[in-house]
């Protein structure tokens, strides 16, 4: 969602935005708030709810009005997380931004090229989460799993990674 | 299955904005009707085009060629850098997937699946749009083309596509629908006489080189290139875009072959191929202007065959279709992103 009113908007219904762009906070039900410029801002749905929060935006939210544009990113954007001890070895094998724990701290967003492709990098804290267009969402789940190998790294349910998350 | 290059402008100065960038009028286009948009650099050459879409006052969904949609959205941001029109610009490429049904059997086809729209010939007329639904698919409906036949485009979120393409597949299974490729669209766009920007242009070409003056509003004050338009068509044109047909028998001219007048060359051959259903070949190339009226080639030129002897063959002329509007704007070269899903064809050989 993004326009010269979109923060009004957002805080409206309830979201607590991040203060500068490039930042990235987590909302009480889960889901999180990326800000990807002055004005426009990512919504990632909770694993808690399977998304359902921001799925019910996308039909009763008006897709723009004065001030407000909302960007059909569902359907532009593949969604992956990446979690473990080994996150930033793996990111550092595929990405030229230092994503060391000391220098990209939990609520930082990178908009960079990782495997060559254009991506956001969220550290989320407890997994970064990283987004892609759909069109290399088979490209860059072959890059991850390959990248990942020699820490043993294994793909996982998205169940499952919400019982690691958790626990 | 695949998407559709398509740009999305919305807020209050939409209107205004894609006035500004592509030659025709858009100020006036009503809500519900699609308008096809060619879009010149500020020298005035063609560059790209597309179909424009109205889906509100303050709504416009723009399609643009599939390799051109990177940079015709860089050059709109860039544009509005400097006009600051109250407007959002989004690149939606990725978001939709278009499935392109042809023939005159695809409108009993989409009937059977689709709901909130009137498909009939009366409430959706050539080159209107409709928003409604294909099974569960929330679709965009277009009825434009690319290949001559009735024809509609389907955009739906790409979540869908799959879905759609299933879809219609069953839904035409008993009237014999099959898809149909890149070459057969390609050779279908030939036949009814449409231009690929980028195939049948150059860096040099401008719109009235390409048959395309009526695409230019002249009443409008500005446009992106208007200047510079205006200066090349008021000089001495010194070439001409035409179409031509050869005997089935003669050798088929390569794209960038030579078009002679004596020894001189006055053009080249930008597109040709085999049509099965005229029977001959077919194809476009540029032209001496001034030995030949409008859409006409010379009787006299020459086509330099490269691979063979310096067999040559002259060219007869073939009109070309008069209306040359119900273009989807995909003008990739060798390429379509579009999928495509093809009902038999009705008769004649340059159909509409």
């Amino acid at each position: 969602m993004r326009g010269q009113k979109a923060a009004g908007f957002l805080t409206q219904h309830g979201y607590q935005l991040p203060s500068a762009p490039n930042q990235a906070v987590k909302q009480p039900d889960g889901s999180l708030v990326a800000r990807l410029s002055a004005s426009e801002y990512l919504l990632l749905g909770s694993l808690a709810d399977a998304g359902q929060r921001i799925s019910q935006h996308e039909t009763q939210w008006p897709s723009h009005q004065s001030g407000v544009y909302c960007l059909p990113r569902q359907d532009t954007h593949a969604w992956l997380a990446l979690s473990g001890p080994h996150i930033s070895a793996v990111m550092a094998k595929l990405c030229g931004v230092d994503m060391r724990p000391n220098v990209f701290a939990p609520g930082q967003v990178a908009q960079t090229a990782v495997a060559r492709a254009n991506a956001i990098v969220i550290n989320a804290g407890a997994c970064f989460y990283l987004l892609v267009d759909t069109a290399l969402a088979c490209y860059f789940w072959s890059v991850m799993l390959d990248a990942m190998q020699e820490f043993d790294g294994q793909p996982l349910s998205v169940t499952a990674l919400q019982h690691a998350l958790e626990s | 299955m695949s998407r559709p290059w398509g740009i999305e402008i919305r807020g209050p100065d939409a209107a205004e904005f894609i006035n500004r960038i592509f030659t025709f009028g858009f100020l006036k286009q009503p809500v519900g009707r699609t308008r096809y948009a060619a879009m010149t650099n500020e020298q005035g050459v063609v560059i790209d085009d597309g179909v424009s879409c109205r889906l509100a006052n303050d709504h416009f969904y723009v399609t643009a060629t599939t390799s051109g949609v990177g940079r015709v959205f860089q050059s709109m941001l860039q544009w509005n850098a400097q006009w600051r029109l109250d407007v959002d610009i989004a690149n939606v490429t990725s978001a939709y997937a278009a499935v392109n049904i042809a023939g005159p059997l695809s409108r009993q086809v989409l009937e059977k699946v689709c709901t909130g729209v009137d498909l009939s010939a009366e409430a959706l007329p050539y080159l209107e749009l409709r928003e409604g639904h294909i099974g569960e698919a929330p679709t965009r409906i277009m009825r434009t083309g690319f290949v001559g036949e009735l024809s509609y485009e389907l955009h739906v979120p790409s979540r869908y596509g799959e879905y759609l393409w299933d879809l219609l597949m069953e839904a035409g299974a008993e009237l014999g629908i099959r898809p149909f490729g890149v070459e057969a669209q390609r050779l279908l766009r030939l036949e009814k006489g449409h231009v690929i920007i980028g195939q049948d242009t150059d860096g040099m070409s401008h719109p009235g080189e390409i048959g395309m003056s009526w695409a230019v509003n002249r009443k409008k004050p500005f446009f992106v290139g208007r200047r510079a338009v205006d200066i090349l068509e008021s000089q001495p044109a010194k070439r001409r875009l035409v179409a031509f047909q050869l005997p089935a028998s003669s050798a088929q001219p390569l794209e960038g072959h030579l078009v002679l007048d004596g020894p001189d060359i006055t053009g080249n051959v930008t597109s040709c191929e085999y049509s099965a259903t005229l029977e001959s070949i077919i194809g476009l190339a540029y032209a001496n202007p001034d030995k030949s009226p409008a859409a006409r080639l010379p009787s006299v030129s020459k086509v330099v065959q490269k691979s063979t002897p310096r067999s040559s063959s002259d060219l007869s002329t073939m009109p070309r279709t008069a209306d040359r509007r119900c273009n989807h704007g995909d003008s990739t070269r060798g390429s379509c992103s579009q999928a495509h899903a093809a009902l038999p064809p009705s008769s004649g050989p340059l159909r509409k």
